[in-house]
């Protein structure tokens, strides 16, 4: 491999410089106020969710057709957005691509916190939450009761949890180099840092423990590499698998404009169309927050919005085979549904979805358009928003008219819905903020090692 | 065919650096040269010690591979047949319930289960793995790298044989920035 565009040229003292140093000063005037918005809507949606909890669902627009919410267009939207992570972490790893490098971890604890997001919206949509033990098989006393293995849903707490921890462990060992750098950094003040007061003494203790022992041994390094290898070829078929068996969840159902067998694919596109608006939206603020312009080039971010521009296709893609399939399927209901999406009284939400997520992306053709940050940003905020809508076009529009008119009804989302919704912003944001503040948000060692590895294919002409 | 004794040796673990000599060296082009040499003339115990993975530290060190990889297939294999038993004991003995009327022994709707399981196990066991043989893990966490900044920028050559730094200077010749002897692990207790 030659040296790339990507190479900084830096030394390694500059490069753990630049990434741990906004660990090692207290947080800014401007971290602050963000964590305090986002943590009193994170109070919010917890004191809210406690509510329902006392009061019972009834708070929520939930209705007899339309059993299935905002809570669930919620759950659907945050474990698409945690796709994004995984593709960078393990898909773009086995592809090769060394641009992920910088943007790695940063995408990773996304998907984490977007997981974690994620599922309090299936716990809390259940309405009983103290009840939700019923739902993990294991021998017990109450019968012998088991859960019915057949049903998606019971995949989906499989699938879920799967994703959860493999990306934890995934994560965790990606940052146990890095901690064990920051551990001697701190010990051995080669930069400032000396280990005197409690608060110091006190994250030298937890970095320490975290970083388990690592002394950077070659033995160990090959194990490891084979380990990150390994990780990244059992998380790509993982991640795949998560949102196909949440689409499952809708389309093994008989209910018309969920019962489609183009549903898997088109949920993980769309999943890694979301997530890679989000991964953009954060990295666009954490490279310009932290100076880390050089570790998260213009090239990074033209490359996310290369691939928003083709997911975005594959999406407008599954959305008219949708279509097609209904005009060709010769069912009447089916047809309504879908002719009630471009008419009905959730038609807004149809349109709004069509424009954000069809049009939108093409913006992307342009190199002048995809190489201006401001527009990158406005971009995958428009994105977002579109692909939160698509999960409500899914779920409200194909529930609210179902086979029998004489049940139909609206599904009008109250201001319980819509605060739970904003909080799980605060909640994701709050988490995001402080794994921005604590640990290294860029792979160092990674970094690191494309640097020295172009030098040592230089010398040696390894391949 | 592989042998049975390629497999342990690919199974290879961490050697505590108790005793012996570092020689740290410039950069990790040179750790190459200088582990090769060193395995070259002879040495039993040796390790590196870098801030990153070096491309061809291998081939240098005279590893052929990490066989971590059958531990992986081994905890996948488990963990798929654990979701099948598993779930057919439950479906067939021990709670049979008709849904919908279909058979109890639905084995095609099994395969979401079995895969995140296959999955699940699999991860597991290779973390676990690594840890085994890195010797990794919290009752670890006193340890301390041989030289200050390894995980910063040194990469360095660990000889753990009874030599003498005369002899040690032989192997590694110019290579070498800096010797300096070990006679325990390093270790950090200053927070106890």
């Amino acid at each position: 491999m030659s040296t790339s565009i990507y190479s900084l040229g830096k030394s390694n003292v500059q490069i753990e410089t630049d990434i741990l140093s906004p660990m090692e000063r207290f947080p800014g005037k401007l971290w602050w106020f963000t964590f305090t918005i986002m943590l009193s809507l994170a109070l919010m949606m917890i004191t809210l969710v406690g509510w329902t909890f006392v009061e019972g669902l009834g708070l929520l627009g939930l209705n007899n057709p339309v059993n299935w919410g905002l809570y669930i267009v919620n759950f659907v939207f945050w474990v698409g957005i945690g796709h994004a992570g995984t593709l960078i972490s393990a898909i773009l790893y086995l592809f090769r691509q060394r641009w992920r490098t910088t943007i790695n971890r940063a995408a990773e604890a996304m998907t984490i916190f977007a997981v974690m997001t994620a599922g309090l919206f299936p716990l809390i949509h259940v309405g009983r939450p103290w009840m939700v033990f019923f739902i993990f098989p294991y021998p017990n006393e109450r019968g012998p009761l088991w859960v019915n293995f057949k049903s998606p849903l019971l995949w989906d707490v499989f699938a879920i949890s799967t994703y959860f921890s493999v990306s934890l462990i995934f994560w965790y060992m990606g940052l146990v180099p890095d901690l064990a750098n920051m551990r001697d950094r701190m010990k051995f003040e080669h930069v400032p840092g000396k280990i005197s007061s409690w608060g110091r003494k006190l994250k030298y203790g937890f970095v320490r423990i975290l970083a388990i022992g690592w002394v950077g041994s070659g033995k160990t390094w090959i194990h490891y590499e084979k380990m990150v290898m390994v990780l990244a070829s059992l998380a790509t078929p993982l991640v795949l698998s998560v949102h196909t068996v949440v689409s499952f969840d809708f389309a093994t159902s008989v209910i018309p404009g969920w019962h489609a067998t183009i549903f898997p694919p088109y949920f993980v596109a769309g999943a890694i169309y979301s997530g890679f608006a989000m991964v953009l939206t954060i990295m666009i603020i954490t490279r310009k927050a932290f100076k880390l312009q050089e570790y998260i080039s213009m090239k990074h971010l033209e490359n996310m919005g290369i691939i928003i521009l083709v997911t975005g296709m594959m999406v407008s893609f599954a959305y008219t085979t949708e279509f097609i399939v209904a005009a060709y399927s010769a069912n009447k209901v089916e047809q309504y549904v879908f002719m009630n999406r471009l008419q009905g009284p959730y038609a807004w939400a149809f349109w709004t979805m069509f424009a954000a997520n069809v049009v939108s992306p093409h913006f992307m053709w342009s190199k002048k358009l995809r190489t201006n940050v401001v527009v990158l940003f406005l971009i995958s905020i428009v994105v977002n928003i579109g692909m939160w809508f698509e999960r409500f076009v899914i779920v409200i529009t194909s529930l609210h008219r179902d086979y029998m008119p004489s049940s139909w009804d609206m599904f009008i989302p109250t201001w319980v819905d819509w605060g739970v919704f904003v909080g799980s912003f605060g909640f994701f944001f709050t988490w995001y903020l402080l794994f921005v503040r604590t640990l290294p948000s860029i792979a160092i060692a990674e970094v690191k090692m494309d640097e020295a590895n172009d030098l040592v294919a230089k010398e040696l002409g390894h391949h | 065919m592989v042998s049975f004794k390629e497999i342990k040796e690919g199974l290879f673990t961490f050697d505590e650096p108790d005793k012996g000599w570092v020689v740290e060296v410039k950069t990790a082009v040179d750790m190459l040269k200088a582990v090769e040499k060193v395995r070259k003339a002879g040495v039993k115990r040796f390790d590196t010690f870098s801030p990153f993975p070096v491309h061809g530290l291998e081939k240098a060190m005279g590893i052929k591979r990490s066989w971590l990889t059958l531990i992986t297939m081994i905890a996948a294999f488990t963990g798929t047949t654990f979701a099948l038993s598993a779930m057919s004991y439950i479906d067939l003995v021990d709670y049979p319930l008709n849904i919908g009327g279909k058979p109890s022994f639905a084995w095609p709707a099994y395969i979401p289960i079995m895969f995140e399981l296959t999955i699940l196990f699999a991860s597991f066991a290779t973390v676990i793995a690594v840890w085994k043989m890195g010797k990794l893990g919290i009752r670890y966490n006193h340890r301390r790298p041989v030289s200050p900044t390894v995980t910063c920028d040194m990469c360095s050559v660990w000889i753990g044989d009874d030599m003498t730094k005369e002899e040690v200077k032989k192997i590694v010749g110019d290579l070498a920035k800096e010797i300096h002897k070990v006679d325990a692990t390093p270790t950090d207790n200053s927070l106890d």
